[in-house]
């Protein structure tokens, strides 16, 4: 809470409302054009690698609640934590200079969708008594009738579903780094690493 | 232009008015009854007794109901099937092939879709009636950071323009004959196609954005006042007492029943 | 009020300074304009006068400036929040969409420099009616037009009233008559306050019409500053890629094959140019 309290520099402030809106406009572009990934994760990314761990997690979790807040999916709020934890690894990664290459932005992305598979899966057992009220809860029912416990079969489902949709998201990143205009990368706090 | 997306129904009398931070500590007491509660009995009559009522009197019965069961539906259908097949149980009401549905695996759909079913429904009595700059002016002034609460309402207004920005590109490019129908290739191709333009123009604003809050002397340290008046009452300190009262001692007794060995 | 002491420039990730040198004076009360081809500074001088250089740019930044007895290059925009009013082209980065009505959207402002709400009213109502707003007060600032828009960026700035009013294009979007009318209510009111006034502008007629003295940027450097009249009418204009008015040409022209008597200054406006012709 302390480096919250110090606050966000202006620009990843704005910047975080307008990754927020990017999730959401292309989760449903993703939709509409019927695609089978979420790719609604490619703002938290972005702020991630450009502004920061904490910023990347503020901006996942902050999305989730509007999720909820603007009426489109209630649960949303549920698995707040799971979208700040892309954000954070984002930016980890980031830091760590994963974004120079895409294979190794790949390879981020499949890491943080196997972790994000992890962590949302005892949620949607816990609290959503192991269904997301989707299409992938199929895989759900087919993970338990070979025998997986209610947690195993959301793990399954995850596992299935986040890494390719947060690689590809994480490529997407990549994509766009390389394509921003350098002048508008270095307003960023993180962007020198990426 | 729509306006922002917010469930948010105005009426002059029943819990609009109230305070905002008294109806979140309302919908987060009603919570922790739906996580508290282990018998389905109490939970539908949480949201029979407590929230229909609510929303009748906030005169907002009617998108109250169709919301809460609009977010329920898909998970309880998926509860209902797959709980009922594959939660661990003897008591078998039929069976399809290899698989046997079962009386324990129904009840834990039933609690579960009850305690979701408070959570939805707790969660839309707030949404449906508190605007939320005002519960997030009220957060403000109980130490919320001010930047929080910038990005959550200005997110909820900038999204509609965004919507229309990605209908706009993506009307654009089908007329210059770009296919978003076909192979999954084609759909996936197309998706390189939409998604770059809307991020460009949306980020290069981000500029302007952030020097024209400076401008404004959103960044100014100091003391910030507001233009909304938020009324509470003493009446209203005490329900909100009464409630974190009564949902600190569910979730007690609930870990107290956990914690004791069986 | 204002003084810029040999400012220079540049932005971060390139090697052209956009300031280079700049040395500048404004007094109280002065309404300058400022002219110059896209690229020649006129912007990033704004911004080094509102504090956003380099605060927010970063960037190479030297030489001195004081803007109402602060230092912006040190102290950054917030502390000059409520002394410098900057009002841009693109409105709607300048809606701030924390608030969901226009009044609240004007008083946003007021609200950050922490001003007591008994005298947010009164102010927030005079400048919505400056800028032919009042009717609206209650709509939410996204229903609004791109021009009732700009309309809004500058109420939510005068709001603050400000010392020192940079305004860059800030009427770009509105219909001719409804941008001569808000220059003008800005006019009248910012020489009530001795306002001192920066205003770049495309139509260098609206600008002769308000502005007493005019600068000239050229590759970031000050190659020009006078008075206005004397400035906008300079044939050196053309080839710094501003367009002098139809007016201005046509006197030039006259004169030029001798069908009117040279005159001290040719006009700028229609009713300079009336005056010539008599």
């Amino acid at each position: 809470m302390g480096r919250l309290q110090r606050g966000l520099s202006t620009l990843t402030l704005v910047t975080i409302p307008v990754a927020i809106a990017i999730n959401v406009v292309v989760g449903q572009l993703a939709l509409a054009v019927k695609v089978p990934l979420y790719l609604d994760s490619i703002g938290t990314i972005l702020v991630g690698v450009l502004a920061g761990p904490w910023a990347g997690a503020l901006t996942g979790f902050l999305s989730n609640v509007i999720w909820t807040v603007a009426g489109w999916y209630t649960p949303a709020i549920a698995f707040a934590a799971v979208a700040a934890i892309i954000g954070a690894m984002a930016g980890a990664f980031a830091r760590a200079g994963w974004f120079r290459e895409w294979w190794r932005a790949v390879l981020a992305g499949l890491l943080t969708g196997l972790v994000a598979a992890v962590v949302s899966a005892p949620i949607a057992t816990f609290v959503f008594g192991g269904v997301m009220g989707s299409g992938t809860d199929a895989i759900v029912a087919l993970a338990r009738s070979i025998g997986l416990t209610s947690l195993g079969a959301n793990m399954a489902q995850g596992a299935f579903s986040d890494p390719l949709d947060k690689a590809i998201s994480c490529l997407a990143v990549w994509g766009l780094l390389r394509a921003l205009p350098k002048s508008f990368m270095a307003r960023f706090p993180s962007a020198a690493s990426a | 232009m729509s306006p922002a997306p917010s469930l948010y129904l105005p009426q002059p009398t029943g819990l609009q008015p109230l305070h905002p931070l008294t109806k979140l500590v309302l919908t987060l007491t009603v919570l922790s009854g739906a996580i508290s509660l282990a018998d389905p009995r109490y939970v539908f009559a949480t949201y029979g007794l407590i929230l229909v009522p609510l929303a009748g009197w906030s005169r907002i019965l009617g998108p109250f109901l169709r919301y809460s069961f609009r977010a329920l539906a898909p998970f309880l259908l998926s509860l209902v099937i797959i709980q009922g097949f594959f939660y661990p149980g003897e008591l078998v009401i039929f069976s399809l092939g290899p698989f046997h549905y079962k009386a324990e695996g129904l009840g834990f759909a039933l609690l579960f879709s009850g305690r979701l079913l408070v959570g939805l429904g707790a969660s839309l009595l707030l949404l449906l009636t508190t605007r939320m700059d005002h519960l997030m002016q009220a957060l403000t002034q109980r130490g919320l950071s001010a930047q929080i609460a910038y990005i959550v309402v200005t997110t909820l207004q900038i999204i509609p323009r965004f919507q229309s920005r990605g209908e706009a590109i993506f009307d654009a490019q089908r007329a210059r004959g770009l296919k978003t129908e076909g192979s999954l290739l084609r759909r996936a191709r197309a998706l390189f196609f939409l998604v770059p333009p809307l991020l460009f123009s949306s980020l290069m604003e981000t500029d302007a954005r952030a020097v024209a809050l400076e401008a404004r002397g959103f960044g100014k340290p100091g003391p910030k006042t507001s233009w909304a008046v938020l009324t509470d009452s003493g009446g209203q300190r005490i329900v909100r007492a009464l409630c974190a009262v009564a949902a600190l001692a569910m979730i007690g007794i609930r870990l107290a029943a956990v914690a004791r060995p069986r | 009020m204002i003084e810029v002491n040999d400012l220079s420039y540049t932005y971060p990730g390139t090697t052209r300074p956009a300031l280079d040198k700049v040395s500048l004076r404004l007094g109280e009360g002065e309404f300058v304009g400022v002219v110059g081809a896209n690229g020649s500074g006129k912007s990033t001088l704004c911004y080094a006068l509102a504090g956003f250089l380099p605060t927010l740019y970063q960037g190479e930044c030297h030489g001195q400036v004081q803007v109402a007895g602060l230092d912006p290059i040190r102290a950054g925009p917030s502390a000059l929040a409520g002394t410098v009013g900057f009002v841009f082209q693109d409105p709607f980065s300048q809606i701030s969409g924390a608030r969901f009505s226009l009044e609240e959207e004007v008083a946003f402002g007021l609200e950050n420099l922490g001003l007591p709400r008994e005298q947010m009213a009164g102010r927030v109502k005079e400048a919505l009616a400056l800028v032919g707003l009042s009717d609206l007060a209650g709509r939410s600032p996204f229903e609004l037009s791109g021009g009732e828009q700009q309309r809004l960026a500058l109420a939510s700035i005068l709001v603050l009233q400000p010392q020192i009013l940079l305004l860059d294009e800030p009427t770009s979007q509105l219909d001719p008559v409804g941008a001569k009318k808000v220059i003008e209510s800005v006019d009248a009111l910012t020489a009530e306050r001795r306002t001192t006034v920066l205003l770049i502008e495309q139509r260098l007629e609206w600008m002769a019409a308000h502005a007493d003295r005019a600068i000239v940027l050229d590759a970031g450097r000050v190659v020009a500053d006078g008075p206005a009249r004397e400035i906008l009418t300079a044939p050196s204009l053309d080839a710094l890629g501003v367009r002098r008015t139809r007016y201005t040409l046509a006197a030039e022209s006259a004169v030029g094959r001798r069908l009117i008597p040279s005159p001290d200054h040719l006009p700028v406006t229609l009713e300079q140019a009336a005056v010539l012709l008599r």
